[in-house]
């Protein structure tokens, strides 16, 4: 099995890139009404760390970030900027991570998914308890399945993702 | 100066945004009654989607459904499956009938309970994208007399209030969500407290005096003291009591299934007139 070399930037049609988006929205959307253990995944923060590790423009990514997460926060009780500023962190995060690392292979995007899954918890959080007074924990047992839960299935997601890039 | 914003522009872009979304949350976090715009974009582009995934998932597993029955019974012995048929056209007659005289019984009994209030039927469509947040969307809005802070109810128990509005959906926000608040009496003493969300499955219900006689399977029912929901409505059942330093610590299980909510009922009146509207009946505690 081969892989891209490390550095290859890649780019999406944009059409690619607004359908993932909406889909990773209304599919969290529709399955949380069905299956409640999908309160573990974050499909949107899966397809912003996708493509911070693929695009590697930590401006364009952490614009992508504040767009999925005020969308988030506009469908939720939230705050708007709440789920809007973890992911503009874990988009430009992603992207400078990218640059320095070899992303493709599926070990490393495993460990990536994981470790920036609690970035992305440590910063909501932090803007609950910082900001806005409230109550949280910033880590527990659950965060721990759950970030396993979408490292495991981030790898797939992105496997299928792969097809659609193209070298920039 | 130049040099440095252009050698760290990534950087400086993202303490832009950041700021920028800063200063959008403290814009917000003074009281509100009117939905914002971006809330009232979303929900518009969202919100007829979700409805026509809804109408197509549930038509392709009807139409599924219907197949695999079709193929069963082709396989069957002719005479049993003619037999079979009719019983099954029978026992889904009767079902149908049986879910249809539940669901009117249960709009019957709220109409009892409340004669002044209009009763809503509204059908889930969807759930909030945000993991662990706990709202739904429903299928009814503006435009049929849905306002904020409506109760949200089964005949089981409440469920939460509409905390958005949009034309032609709403969205609300359940009782075991943490920004949930509801005024709660334990059915046997009628000690008051609060039920708050825990975000998990149960609630907390706060406030009980540590002196108060309190015990495992009690029933809480709301005391109407936030006039947002009718006084004497189920909100569930004392699973787990600790001792606390003031107060007990108690979890409350939801009477009404939240986990798998299809049709709930909003109480389309004004809230603060709900308790007084209230007909005597055997469920008023």
């Amino acid at each position: 099995m081969t892989y891209e070399p490390r550095t290859e930037v890649y780019r999406f049609p944009l059409a690619g890139l607004i359908g993932s988006v909406v889909l990773a929205i209304l599919l969290q959307a529709y399955l949380a009404k069905h299956l409640v253990s999908v309160a573990l995944l974050d499909l949107p923060l899966l397809v912003v760390i996708y493509f911070g590790l693929t695009r590697r423009n930590p401006s364009s990514t952490l614009l992508l970030g504040l767009l999925v997460g005020v969308f988030q926060d506009a469908l939720s009780p939230n705050l708007i900027g709440q789920y809007g500023m973890a992911k503009s962190v874990i988009g430009f995060a992603t992207a400078s991570v990218s640059v320095r690392l070899d992303v493709e292979r599926p070990p490393a995007r495993l460990l990536l998914v994981f470790f920036f899954y609690f970035l992305h918890q440590f910063a909501y959080v932090g803007i609950e308890q910082l900001l806005l007074g409230r109550s949280g924990t910033f880590f527990g047992l659950n965060m721990l399945e759950a970030a396993l839960v979408n490292a495991l299935l981030g790898v797939l997601v992105f496997h299928v993702l792969d097809r659609f890039r193209q070298p920039a | 100066m130049r040099a440095f914003l252009q050698r760290h522009r990534h950087l400086a872009l993202l303490l832009v945004v950041l700021f920028a979304q800063l200063l959008l949350l403290a814009y917000q976090i003074k009281p509100q009654n009117d939905v914002r715009l971006i809330r009232l974009w979303a929900a518009t582009l969202v919100t007829p989607v979700e409805k026509g995934l809804h109408f197509v998932v549930d038509s392709a597993r009807a139409l599924w459904e219907a197949y695999i029955g079709l193929y069963g019974a082709e396989r069957e012995n002719r005479q049993l499956r003619a037999e079979l048929e009719q019983v099954r056209l029978r026992l889904h007659e009767l079902q149908a009938r049986a879910a249809e005289a539940d669901r009117l019984a249960a709009m019957l009994e709220l109409k009892q309970n409340y004669p002044k209030v209009p009763l809503l039927a509204a059908e889930v469509i969807g759930a909030s994208p945000a993991p662990g947040a706990r709202t739904f969307f429903v299928d009814h809005g503006r435009n049929h007399g849905v306002k904020r802070n409506m109760a949200v109810l089964t005949p089981l128990g409440i469920v939460g209030k509409i905390i958005h509005v949009y034309p032609n959906s709403a969205q609300v926000l359940l009782i075991t969500d943490r920004e949930s608040g509801v005024g709660a009496m334990l059915a046997e003493t009628h000690v008051q407290g609060v039920v708050k969300g825990t975000g998990q499955n149960l609630c907390r219900l706060e406030y009980i005096s540590k002196e108060e006689a309190v015990a495992v399977g009690m029933r809480v029912l709301t005391s109407g003291q936030d006039l947002l929901y009718p006084k004497g409505f189920p909100i569930g059942t004392i699973v787990s009591i600790e001792p606390g330093e003031y107060f007990h610590e108690i979890l409350v299980e939801p009477a009404a299934h939240l986990d798998r909510l299809e049709h709930v009922f909003i109480l389309v009146g004004v809230v603060d007139t709900l308790a007084l509207t209230r007909a005597p009946g055997p469920a008023q505690d």
